[in-house]
């Protein structure tokens, strides 16, 4: 009976790599078929033209307060004119989440094996971008994914460094553990309004701790965290361009509060979480995460008071809250009408993954001496291997992004976009290498335009509208970029 | 409590006031950029009215005067805003206008309207520029409706050696 169970226990290991190992591949494979869209383009080439600070400046004055989106508009391989290098950014955007939350983890807990909790985060990237309500925007796209991934994984660096800054003794040697603190926390607060939310109540969190915490030390080493954390804050909301964007985005018939917008957003938010409980990764995942550890060992004296069933219930609802204020942060200041805006629930559903990756799991730890967890104990490697084969067979044959990366892939769809994309830009070269006056290159339309692995925006018939044209035209400077069968020229 | 601050959190508090000054100075900056560049959208408003206006004497006092509150303190960035044409003279080209050369193509008429400048252009001698008349027709309508577009209208122009002349001395011409 015990060889019997080590056995399943071994294969569970096995079986939840696997797990995590096919899903990164096919993730990878939608790498490998991926290509920039029009405003990858746009948005990369004038920081590569007039530089860095420049472009960040003439963005932040027009369009919004991102000082780190668009630090990282020039710092990417299209900013150096690799268009082949777009390809490894998702595989970058899986890994550093991987290694983000890892880290993580890694500040909270101490566990017996540093592969189980490589495991771990595996599980935890993996049923994210499987369930993510918009793979393009999350990973794919490259410009979108510094916006609505990137802060999620900043926020788990900041945490944590924030974290193990806060126990170093002496204080002298803490310097690294703050700098990273500080370098982590300015780049999350400058990547996207809806963090702005998540960071403001994290940092007042801080504050309340570090104010009524015995040890005066906490508040010392606190303060300039949350001096840097609220002034990076105030320049974000204080740029001209988040009032510029205000006011072109504003609905005149809308009152101030936007009744409509919140009402949107709570049916949004319904149908969201309704996904994350019906399609089962994040469930399953909880209850694997639950039954896999007989015991619990929190790095920090703090993180171990942290995990009191009641402290562990305020911190579910609050995330549940934050993630809730998140959406609201788009909905609120956007009063121009908008469907389903699937990239905000990209981002809160980190908050609720949370939920079922380290809180419920932690909580149920309280109660495993009531007499149903007793019973199901002694068969838990059983019941983790059905629940593991379930997990496979729904993410071979339930409604999830890598089912329809592999559909994509197999009916061919994802390599005649890639190759769509390959001819086009071999199109726009040759015009470049030309040596004409009027460089001008006639390229083909994307068939199915949008997928799991591209996203909208595109090139528009006949110019229209010719920002995209432009954004083409710019990033390979040559004079016109139009799609076959345009009748309008460039100047018409 | 400043003991506390002098010893051990010393540098911590160091790095803390840099980065401070470092967000207020760009933070300033910022704000003094979206200033100037206001200004600079406001002058080049009233560039396209002085096109509207026609081609006159005063029509190169008018735009130096629009622009000259942006010299010299923005002229860096106007240098950047060149730049992000990739290679077009954005702002140049629209003292472009004023140094036309005598032959090519009769501008006869420019009108704004909703944001869009029209220009209605005739060909002076249409046997010498065969190859133009491919994509220029007689009384053909070229909409421009920012300077990025009138940059790409005037190297198309160029392109096939013609070139805008204004319309005082295409009265001469004839």
């Amino acid at each position: 009976m015990m060889k019997i169970e080590k056995v399943t226990g071994v294969l569970n290991v096995i079986l939840l790599s696997f797990f995590i190992i096919w899903c990164t591949g096919w993730l990878f494979t939608g790498a490998w078929y991926c290509n920039p869209n029009a405003e990858d383009l746009s948005l990369t080439s004038l920081p590569r033209d007039i530089g860095i600070i420049p472009s960040s400046m003439d963005v932040m004055s027009h369009y919004d307060g991102r000082y780190f989106t668009n630090i990282l508009h020039g710092l990417n391989p299209l900013a150096f004119n690799w268009l082949q290098g777009y390809k490894l950014m998702p595989v970058f955007g899986v890994i550093f989440l991987v290694v983000s939350f890892y880290f993580f983890a890694n500040t909270l807990f101490v566990a017996k094996s540093k592969w189980m909790l490589l495991l771990y985060a595996g599980l935890f990237a993996t049923v994210h971008f499987a369930t993510a309500p918009s793979l393009p925007h999350d990973l794919y796209w490259m410009v979108s994914a510094f916006v609505y991934l990137y802060p999620a994984a900043f926020t788990f660096l900041w945490l944590g460094s924030y974290i193990r800054y806060i126990h170093v003794r002496p204080n002298e040697k803490s310097i690294g553990w703050f700098i990273a603190t500080v370098i982590f926390l300015f780049a999350c607060i400058g990547l996207n309004e809806m963090f702005l939310v998540s960071n403001f109540i994290l940092l007042l969190v801080l504050a309340v701790i570090a104010v009524f915490a015995s040890d005066r030390n906490v508040l010392w080493k606190t303060l300039p965290v949350l001096l840097i954390g609220f002034a990076c804050i105030t320049f974000f909301v204080a740029s001209p361009g988040i009032s510029d964007r205000a006011a072109t985005q504003h609905d005149p018939n809308a009152g101030v509060l936007n009744v409509g917008g919140i009402v949107h957003a709570v049916k949004d938010y319904e149908f969201t979480f309704g996904y994350l409980l019906v399609n089962g990764l994040c469930v399953f995942s909880s209850l694997i995460i639950l039954l896999s550890f007989d015991s619990v060992s929190f790095r920090y004296k703090i993180i171990e008071e942290a995990s009191k069933p009641w402290i562990l219930g305020l911190i579910t609802l609050s995330l549940f809250g934050v993630s809730v204020l998140m959406a609201l942060a788009f909905y609120i200041p956007m009063q121009i009408n908008v469907g389903y805006p699937a990239r905000v629930f990209d981002s809160t559903n980190i908050f609720l993954q949370l939920v079922f990756f380290v809180t419920v799991p932690l909580l149920a730890f309280h109660y495993k001496s009531y007499d149903l967890f007793k019973s199901i104990l002694p068969y838990k490697n059983y019941v983790i291997f059905v629940l593991l084969w379930w997990m496979i067979a729904g993410i071979f044959f339930s409604n999830n992004n890598i089912a329809r990366i592999k559909r994509e892939y197999t009916s061919g769809k994802l390599q005649k976009f890639d190759q769509t994309m390959k001819t086009r830009f071999a199109a726009i070269n040759s015009a470049r290498q030309s040596g004409l006056c009027w460089q001008a290159a006639t390229v083909d339309s994307i068939i199915v335009p949008n997928s799991t692995i591209f996203y909208s925006p595109e090139l528009g018939s006949n110019r229209n509208p010719v920002y995209w044209n432009l954004a083409y035209e710019i990033f390979f400077k040559v004079d016109e970029v139009k799609r076959e069968g345009d009748t309008a020229r460039k100047v018409q | 409590m400043m003991s506390i601050i002098r010893k051990p959190l010393f540098a911590h508090y160091v790095i803390t006031a840099c980065l401070l000054a470092v967000i207020g100075f760009c933070g300033f900056k910022l704000h003094q950029h979206a200033k100037y560049d206001k200004q600079l959208v406001r002058a080049i408003q009233s560039l396209q009215d002085g096109v509207t206006a026609g081609y006159d004497a005063d029509f190169k006092g008018h735009i130096e005067k629009q622009f000259s509150p942006l010299v010299p303190e923005e002229a860096n960035w106007i240098n950047a805003f060149k730049k992000d044409s990739a290679g077009y003279p954005q702002n140049i080209i629209a003292y472009s206008f004023r140094t036309m050369p005598e032959f090519g193509l009769v501008l006869e008429k420019m009108t704004i309207h909703e944001d869009t400048v029209y220009c209605l252009l005739r060909l002076r001698d249409r046997e010498e520029f065969d190859v133009t008349a491919k994509f220029i027709q007689k009384g053909d309508v070229f909409l421009l409706d920012d300077l990025r577009n009138i940059a790409a209208f005037y190297k198309r122009l160029t392109c096939y050696n013609l070139y805008l002349i204004d319309t005082a001395k295409t009265q001469a011409v004839k």
